[in-house]
């Protein structure tokens, strides 16, 4: 008998995270770039064994730490970082709603939790709760579609590696839900979650673990258009726009406080200074969207008070890491978990645990 | 004021001419009658000192999760503030959410 693992599956637009639970709810988490792209690990071992090291007959050995091919239905996938600097033809499905029924978050979800179960361990079977954002989740098509997407038995290689997932979708809920049986208080309380994203913003109230329907909303806004206002004032002065990669480390190395990376554009290196300010000034500005959009939704008060008569509100998501000080200025009592971005996928998971018991429990009545 | 080398470090600094950052230094100058270079020294410790608070209000940087994931001892929240903790959220989740896919 295969071992059984609760899985929770988080396909972002920037990130897509996993949360594994064995039985003993012991947590393995993991995210990656929800980025892919056709390639070859033979093509790539063969440039680096010309640069160096022969890797003829071990292509796997070629790969770097923190690079990952899959192998899956007869096509290679470059993923996460190695899909953007490898490949010219990266995608992430941005804004494409139909992403969460894609082939995409099916590899993403085979290679993380390959990364996840023990290596000894080649067959596995992942009963998987995942969600959708609040403004699709009403649909049933879509429900389906996901379902339909990532259930199945699998056969994948992962860095030269042969695994078999057997996938079962227990259950899809919102986006925001996760995070909520993650870190949420107990009882009936009335809480809220602010999931920031990399294009989108969802906001989920509960009382205990039940939505307040007119309280959860989503919206087109997130870390991603503050990317995009910094490539666009880039490309401004320097003639080109800014690269993913480039973005990707600029955001991280200013949330991080590290000096910028060197970017050079047309043979001359981008001034740092401006960079870090055109940073900050686009923060602000998708910070102060995002703050205008809680506002509007949770309004409670003629003060301006947001989710005042909330007892919990949690900012979740990768997003948090850019716009929290935003945000705090109109939510004090805002709590921050630890791995914002693994919130709802915990939550996933361990649902998928606990309905992982309830089908046991039934099946040994 | 002579320079003492054996107490302080001395940099030279360029700020474009027509930055938002020089306008605001200039006029930070202006308002509070320090030196820019004496204003800069002081905005710099101060930008430290609040990036330090900050850092103690965020949580972990992101990129943080390593190789193999976060092996952790037990489930969230057992016995920590939340009161119940994980399993008892996930099995109230469970009643509200239900099973069985659709």
């Amino acid at each position: 008998m295969i071992p059984v693992y609760a899985y929770g599956h988080d396909h972002g637009n920037a990130e897509t995270g996993g949360v594994l639970f064995d039985q003993t709810m012991v947590e393995r988490a993991r995210t990656l770039p929800s980025v892919t792209a056709l390639g070859s690990l033979q093509d790539l071992t063969d440039v680096r064994s010309a640069l160096g090291e022969n890797f003829s007959g071990r292509p796997a050995e070629g790969l770097h730490q923190g690079e990952y091919v899959l192998e899956y239905n007869g096509s290679e996938w470059f993923l996460g970082e190695l899909a953007l600097k490898q490949a010219r033809n990266a995608s992430a499905g941005r804004d494409d709603i139909d992403r969460y029924k894609s082939p995409r978050s099916l590899h993403l979800l085979l290679a993380i939790s390959a990364l996840l179960v023990p290596p000894s361990v080649k067959e596995y079977l992942l009963n998987v709760v995942t969600g959708l954002p609040i403004a699709t989740f009403g649909n049933p098509d879509m429900r389906r579609g996901v379902r339909l997407a990532l259930e199945g038995e699998h056969h994948f290689t992962l860095n030269g590696m042969q695994r078999l997932a057997v996938v079962r979708v227990l259950k899809t809920i919102m986006e925001g839900a996760g995070a909520i049986i993650a870190h949420g208080g107990e009882g009936d309380l009335i809480q809220g979650c602010i999931d920031i994203g990399g294009r989108t913003t969802d906001l989920f109230a509960a009382e205990g673990q039940s939505p307040i329907l007119p309280l959860c909303r989503g919206k087109n806004v997130g870390i991603e258009a503050a990317a995009d206002m910094l490539s666009a004032r880039f490309q401004a002065r320097y003639g080109r726009p800014l690269k993913a990669g480039e973005l990707r480390v600029i955001l991280r190395s200013h949330v991080q406080q590290r000096p910028y990376p060197v970017v050079s554009a047309n043979g001359a290196q981008a001034n740092e200074f401006e960079l870090r300010q055109w940073t900050n000034q686009a923060l602000s500005s998708i910070g102060g969207d995002i703050a205008s959009f809680v506002g509007s939704v949770w309004n409670t008060s003629e003060s301006g008070a947001v989710g005042g008569d909330f007892g919990r509100v949690l900012l979740v998501g990768g997003g948090a890491y850019y716009v929290a000080e935003h945000l705090r200025a109109r939510i004090p009592h805002l709590l921050i978990p630890q791995r914002p971005e693994l919130a709802n996928a915990v939550g996933y998971a361990a649902l998928a645990h606990e309905l992982t018991l309830r089908e046991r429990a039934r099946a040994s009545a | 004021m002579a320079r003492d080398r054996a107490k302080n470090a001395y940099y030279t600094v360029g700020l474009p001419l027509d930055s938002d950052t020089l306008h605001r230094l200039l006029a930070d100058s202006e308002e509070t009658g320090v030196s820019v270079p004496q204003l800069l020294a002081v905005r710099i410790a101060d930008w430290y000192r609040f990036t330090v608070e900050m850092k103690s209000a965020l949580p972990a940087l992101p990129g943080a999760v390593p190789e193999r994931g976060v092996p952790a001892a037990s489930a969230h929240d057992k016995s920590g503030a939340n009161g119940n903790g994980l399993q008892t959220r996930a099995s109230a989740a469970a009643q509200t959410w239900g099973g069985d896919g659709e």
